[in-house]
């Protein structure tokens, strides 16, 4: 499945960042690792991926148990220095996960903190 | 069939997260000693959802068999209960039993602590060895933007650490974050985990798996993660 899955106006900002930032795929959930939107680029399988960030989050949900505080990014690196990076951050008391997966050398985190503003003015509407 | 064993051979925290690991639903029944307590556990897929031992059960069930060493074990696959007395994620357990067993090993030491070590004592006191550095810990502490160190095997156990902190914590995370990679790397296709790290408020955590255990290096606040990466690996070959 490429295509892009979503809320029409969580889509859009899916859709954004991936395409400004040039990654493999975007994808947002909650923290039971339910995909709220999603945007691969072709090839890129959005389910897989999906299952992926649920294995993430739960990484990311027992460094909040042994750790203080809420984590703000797991990242991932491979030895062809491609990374899944994963954000985890808030929405009225809500925690989602924005995570992407971007080849080497790709700039991530200030279109990142753009899109989980982006995601936060939607979910304010 | 049931899988049978020695707690010695195979502790209940290995027990606990091989099965659980593998997504399995089975009945482990453990014995302390030849002929102490009992208890049974019931993992329906990946998680530990029943646990009873004495007339108790529930989570500190699963706290108590984590500190059994020697015993036995028998695994049936495929055994469900309708009972749900433990509602805490494996991991959680783990972690929170892992840290029980410490605290008590703590307790137990401190009396003897504030004295003056008894000659001759060589039993228990020669597996504490915090403060003596090892070489290797000490070279990795000295890279550039490194401001603590910790080795976890990977049942999360500390084996080495240069932290004025919680070592156990950082072990932890460091080892989750590892064990998440490697199911990445797997479902993803992608190629074997290279680093991973972790940011939490102003620290981030490096992480880099080695076959037998994980090597956490807190990093400062400008101390970039690949050059740091670069150096560890170079440092953990020789």
């Amino acid at each position: 499945m490429e295509e892009a899955l979503g809320p029409g106006n969580l889509m859009d900002v899916l859709l954004s960042l991936n395409s400004t930032g040039g990654y493999l795929v975007t994808v947002l959930t909650d923290t039971d690792g339910l995909v709220l939107a999603s945007a691969p680029s072709p090839g890129w399988d959005a389910d897989k991926q999906a299952a992926v960030v649920a294995l993430i989050q739960r990484a990311a949900h027992q460094a909040q148990i042994v750790s203080l505080g809420m984590t703000d990014e797991i990242s991932i690196r491979d030895v062809n220095g491609r990374r899944l990076i994963c954000r985890p951050f808030e929405v009225d008391g809500k925690v989602l996960l924005l995570s992407i997966l971007a080849d080497e050398g790709k700039p991530y985190r200030r279109l990142t903190n753009a899109a989980v503003r982006g995601v936060r003015r939607v979910w304010a509407i | 069939m049931a899988l049978q064993g020695s707690l010695q051979d195979m502790s209940v925290a290995d027990l606990i997260q091989h099965n659980c690991q593998e997504g399995r639903t089975v009945r482990i029944d453990l014995r302390l000693g030849a002929d102490g307590p009992a208890a049974v556990l019931f993992l329906d897929q990946g998680q530990i959802v029943h646990a009873e031992s004495q007339g108790e059960s529930g989570e500190e069930v699963v706290y108590k068999v984590l500190a059994w060493g020697d015993g036995s074990f028998s695994v049936e696959p495929g055994q469900t209960t309708p009972e749900r007395t433990v509602q805490r994620s494996y991991a959680g357990l783990l972690l929170e039993g892992i840290r029980r067993i410490d605290e008590a090993a703590a307790e137990a030491e401190e009396p003897q602590a504030a004295e003056s070590p008894p000659a001759g004592d060589a039993g228990q006191g020669s597996e504490k060895e915090e403060g003596k550095m090892s070489e290797r810990l000490q070279s990795l502490r000295a890279i550039e933007g490194v401001t603590g160190v910790v080795i976890a095997a990977r049942d999360g156990v500390v084996l080495e650490h240069t932290l004025d902190g919680d070592p156990d914590k950082e072990g932890a995370v460091a080892v989750f974050v590892g064990y998440a990679a490697a199911q990445v790397g797997e479902s993803l296709a992608l190629g074997n985990f290279e680093w991973g790290t972790v940011a939490i408020g102003k620290e981030t955590m490096l992480v880099i798996e080695r076959p037998d255990f994980y090597v956490g290096l807190l990093l400062g606040e400008k101390a970039s993660p690949a050059l740091v990466a670069s150096k560890l690996e170079g440092l953990l070959r020789t």
